[in-house]
């Protein structure tokens, strides 16, 4: 009987894939594919197609690789050199010198037809002309049937344009939960307003002049859009989100959510935008979804700092803490996260540690007679601004964010716009900056783009320039890589007092 | 594969350039990617000690994504030889063996 069972089994694995499937496994996967470079035989998962033409198929480079699109729009087009094109490869993107060397000689070439020409790019390394592909390019073992099932799945990449995108405006969301104070939202939405608004007036200057640029600008009249941002406000408990998501999505789906405050947990809406394969870029919210393809986040949220005196502890032998103050809901779910990861709790005056949740008198005082360690919050306790309450004693801060105090020309690059605009709300510095950089990343990404509107190309363009974004200085550093999803990688211990 | 008999006698190792991002647990699933020799060695560090490292052999970038493609070797001397972008097996491990033949 086992035997049987077995056996079954083995049938079923050895059934192979829909050739649907199947050409989205050997993009995806390269699973069952051999593959060699410069003769050296590669690793199936280094021989995925996915792996250098990214899962739009357009193909973002790195150093010295500029890497060829294949999605379908230029696959099986005939490519001709784009002056649009090529001078955001020269000037607006970061490459290494050598791959400028490429970009000042481009290629042009008869359209991919189908399968021959396909084969013959994979095993022999030829483009339809009969002229060598990149020596990077492997040269593939691979059946007429994979083939087959891959042209297919190319076929279909990128083929139509994604949601939220047509002929005038290019549509975005910002989210907003119903615990969002009103004056921070209010502070996020005028940062909103004030950036679309200028996008939107500069090219309405453009559109109303014809040819009114002779140097590079009009050749991306034609591109263009405007750059519109829903407001998502969400009602009522979060299990019914869910619903109001489906029902504003239904009525107008966006490109991708931008920014948004969600202060308690993100899961709803990250679940969501994986859902709909649609980006999630930058929410304000100190918990962070389980990681998946969609949601960028600017840090590990309150779980990193969390972590962080977890490990402490255990690392100087402290087995008990008392966690004191903490009304607000943010502190509470931050106590029942602390106690998730299995920290002991004891009464103050019998504990090894302290967790401070809230800078309150009350919460200050209890610790006057405390001598052992004390550790806090820096997401609870340090204001918008950054600055941190007279604690009177010495304190272990779990801090994300960049040192207090740095200097930063940009923070005052973006006071100074701010106050122009009158957007400028000083208790909500955080917020604005946070949502100005949100909406700065996915304008400088819809530039890239230029013709483009592929959500997974908006996804790579952002990992990719992240780092090269002008930066308020609100973390150590920023930045992204293939399938990174955390901005702020560094977090420590901020030692205050002796 | 391509230095055949000369291969227990290298050394190779690899640094990140993005050492905030790969700690040793991305390390150690890149080298089994490649099934690593236990002569291929893998490194990260505080961003500090590798860019100390990256100026000190003139490999530094202002931005992560535009990094260089480099390679630098040697034998037991002081001189490095460098090979900046996309180099083929087979050139490196012609260059290899003849370094190794030279330092005898």
């Amino acid at each position: 009987m086992k035997f049987r069972v077995a056996l079954a089994l083995l049938m079923a694995l050895a059934t192979p894939a829909p050739a649907g499937e199947r050409g989205a496994e050997i993009y995806l996967t390269g699973e069952g594919i051999q593959a060699r470079v410069s003769s050296a035989p590669l690793p199936a998962r280094l021989a995925a197609c996915v792996n250098c033409h990214r899962p739009s198929g357009y193909g973002v480079g790195e150093g010295d690789a500029r890497v060829a699109a294949i999605a379908a729009p230029v696959l099986f087009q005939p490519l001709e050199p784009r002056r649009d094109i090529l001078l955001r490869d020269l000037y607006q993107e970061r490459y290494s010198r050598l791959a400028k060397f490429d970009v000042h000689h481009p290629v042009s070439r008869r359209a991919y037809s189908g399968v021959v020409d396909i084969a013959r790019a994979l095993r022999q390394g030829l483009d339809p002309e009969g002229r060598p592909l990149s020596p990077a390019m492997p040269r593939y073992n691979i059946s007429d049937e994979d083939i087959a099932a891959l042209t297919e799945y190319l076929r279909k990449l990128g083929a139509s344009p994604d949601p939220g995108y047509d002929e005038t405006t290019w549509r975005f969301a910002s989210i907003f939960t119903p615990d969002v104070p009103e004056a921070q939202k209010q502070a996020a939405l005028d940062v909103i307003t004030a950036f679309t608004s200028r996008h939107n007036r500069e090219l309405e200057r453009e559109r109303s002049r014809p040819g009114f640029s002779p140097l590079y600008k009009g050749e991306y009249a034609a591109a263009r859009r405007d750059f519109l941002v829903d407001i998502w406000h969400l009602t009522g408990p979060p299990e019914t989100w869910g619903h109001q998501l489906q029902a504003h999505y239904d009525s107008a789906p966006p490109f991708a959510l931008l920014g948004g405050i969600i202060p308690g947990d993100y899961s709803v809406i990250s679940g969501f935008c994986a859902e709909k394969h649609m980006p999630c870029i930058f929410p304000r919210t100190g918990w962070p979804g389980p990681a998946d393809d969609y949601n960028v986040y600017f840090s590990g949220g309150y779980p990193v700092e969390a972590r962080l005196i977890a490990d402490d502890m255990a690392l100087r032998g402290l087995k008990t803490l008392a966690l004191i103050g903490g009304e607000s809901r943010e502190a509470q779910a931050f106590a029942r996260y602390f106690r998730s990861l299995g920290a002991e709790e004891a009464p103050l005056s019998e504990a090894d540690a302290a967790l401070l949740l809230s800078a309150d008198i009350t919460a200050l005082a209890m610790l006057d007679e405390f001598n052992g360690r004390v550790y806090g919050s820096g997401g609870l306790l340090a204001d918008e601004a950054g600055a941190l309450p007279d604690f009177g004693r010495s304190i272990q801060l779990a801090w994300r964010y960049a040192p207090p105090g740095r200097p930063d020309p940009n923070r005052q690059r973006l006071r100074g716009w701010l106050q122009r605009t009158g957007a400028m709300a000083p208790g909500f510095e955080r917020t604005q900056f946070e949502t100005w950089f949100a909406l700065e990343v996915a304008s400088h990404a819809m530039i890239r783009l230029v013709d483009r509107p592929s959500r997974a190309f908006f996804l790579e363009t952002v990992e990719h320039m992240t780092e090269s974004i002008t930066d308020p200085g609100l973390y150590p550093a920023l930045s992204l890589g293939p399938g990174q999803r955390i901005a702020a990688k560094q977090a420590g211990f901020l030692q205050i007092g002796r | 594969m391509k230095l055949g008999p000369a291969l227990p006698e290298m050394r190779l190792w690899s640094l990140s350039i993005d050492p905030l991002f790969d700690r040793p647990e991305q390390l150690r699933d890149y080298a089994a990617m490649f099934d690593a020799p236990p002569q291929w060695r893998f490194f990260t560090g505080d961003p500090e000690a590798v860019k100390a490292v990256r100026v000190a052999f003139d490999a530094d970038d202002d931005n992560k994504m535009a990094h260089r493609s480099l390679i630098l070797l040697r034998t037991s001397g002081e001189h490095w030889t460098r090979f900046e972008g996309a180099h083929n097996a087979a050139t490196l491990a012609s260059a290899a063996r003849e370094a190794m033949a030279l330092s005898g």
